[in-house]
């Protein structure tokens, strides 16, 4: 089976081109699907590290005595106070819907110095107490809180990935001028589709996009490595400890409450 | 006659020297991932089956903490209230669907559901003050979550 016909010295049959082509269209197929399966190892490595973060912190926190109750002396593992929540956890509500609210959560914020320093460096230590006996229409009873953690910015891979977009931002006229342009054609198509707001949207888009070239943006990548955000955001789905743990919350009239714990961590490296 | 290969065999031949080298990078990657995936899910597994029997064991039933009821007597668990009183709770605690379980406390088993494996599976040891043929008991919770 030869394609391979020479009909005269140095002429190549047509689809002896195409076949070789086609081969090597292949081979750089696998070879991008190699990349991004490479790309998903690497994260799912990273995803898996903090999922065990999140498992271990879960139980040092039900063993601690800040929150946990206590007896004799001894630490009751898994039995938690209500009152020790109350006075270590900023936020609580009684019908907390973890999607809606979160953004409540953010101004949460737990000294260290109340939890005994328990949590990750370079971390965002998301910590909710879910009472199960406890629940209305709406949702159950919850404490809820992010642990402050010592943070490092040093030499992290974001760090480096956003210093690199920083040394590739050109100050230029000429950039300035094809931002511009970016800017208008979106607002004229913008405001075609949704009057003023739609000109200010297709502004904002025209402008974002052509704050860096494409090349920019790979040259950081290849340099800088793909920050973790964006590759446990491409790679990864719900991660098991969301699930939480079973504790129970004893109240102060002696009475003990089915709830779970649920720490979910956000690392930066 | 010397035999001469053709363009397109070389072309063949490359991409399968290319893919089988591709593979032999991939798979030693992909099974350490799948070591992790596994060794976290036992992990998950193995801590949230402890706290569910931790968390049981002090629960109260008929104004006694279950694992008195286990301790002194275990064959109540045998009994139809029991029954339904452990299903309930075991729900409550795991807050997703549960399939089925094994509760074994020294030789009594109560079952729910015909699991042939568990995922979550946890042991204790308890005080058995009136058991004369040894003072150190056994229970066993095994279960399966609805996936």
């Amino acid at each position: 089976m030869h394609f391979l016909q020479e009909r005269s010295k140095g002429s190549v049959e047509v689809n002896v081109i195409i076949t070789g082509l086609f081969a090597i269209g292949v081979m750089v197929f696998i070879y991008y699907i190699f990349l991004v399966k490479v790309v998903e190892i690497r994260s799912m490595v990273d995803e898996y590290g903090t999922e065990r973060h999140a498992i271990n912190l879960a139980n040092a926190l039900i063993s601690n005595r800040a929150i946990a109750c206590e007896d004799l002396g001894i630490v009751q593992r898994g039995i938690l106070d209500k009152q020790k929540l109350d006075g270590v956890f900023n936020f609580s509500d009684d019908s907390f819907r973890r999607k809606e609210e979160v953004l409540t959560l953010l101004t949460a914020w737990i000294d260290e110095s109340k939890l005994g320093n328990l949590s990750y460096p370079n971390t965002l230590n998301f910590v909710f107490i879910v009472d199960l006996d406890n629940c209305n229409a709406k949702g159950c009873y919850t404490w809820g809180g992010i642990l402050t953690s010592p943070i490092s910015l040093g030499n992290t891979q974001t760090v480096s990935f956003l210093k690199c977009l920083q040394d590739t931002f050109d100050m230029s006229g000429g950039a300035w001028i094809k931002r511009i342009g970016a800017c208008g054609a979106g607002a004229i198509i913008g405001g075609y589709i949704g009057g003023p707001i739609g000109a200010a949207i297709g502004c904002a888009i025209g402008f974002t996009s052509t704050l860096w070239s494409s090349d920019d943006l790979q040259q950081c990548f290849q340099k800088a490595g793909m920050p973790q955000f964006f590759k446990e955001w491409f790679a990864t789905g719900t991660p098991i400890s969301h699930q939480g743990l079973p504790v129970l919350i004893r109240y102060p009239d002696g009475s003990l409450h089915t709830g779970r714990i649920i720490v979910s961590l956000l690392e930066w490296y | 006659m010397k035999a001469q290969l053709a363009p397109l065999d070389i072309a063949v031949i490359s991409l399968v020297l290319f893919v089988g080298l591709l593979l032999l990078a991939l798979i030693p990657a992909h099974l350490v991932t799948r070591n992790l995936a596994i060794t976290t899910k036992i992990t998950y597994t193995s801590n949230e089956a402890d706290l569910t029997l931790l968390t049981l064991l002090s629960t109260s039933y008929n104004g006694r903490t279950l694992y008195s009821v286990f301790s002194a007597s275990p064959f109540e668990i045998k009994s139809e209230n029991f029954k339904n009183f452990f299903t309930s709770q075991l729900n409550k605690t795991l807050a997703y669907k549960l399939k089925c379980y094994s509760l074994i406390v020294d030789k009594e088993e109560l079952k729910l559901g015909g699991c042939s494996s568990y995922d979550y599976r946890a042991a204790y040891p308890i005080f058995k003050p009136y058991n004369p043929a040894g003072l150190i008991g056994k229970v066993e919770l095994a279960y399966q979550k609805v996936s």
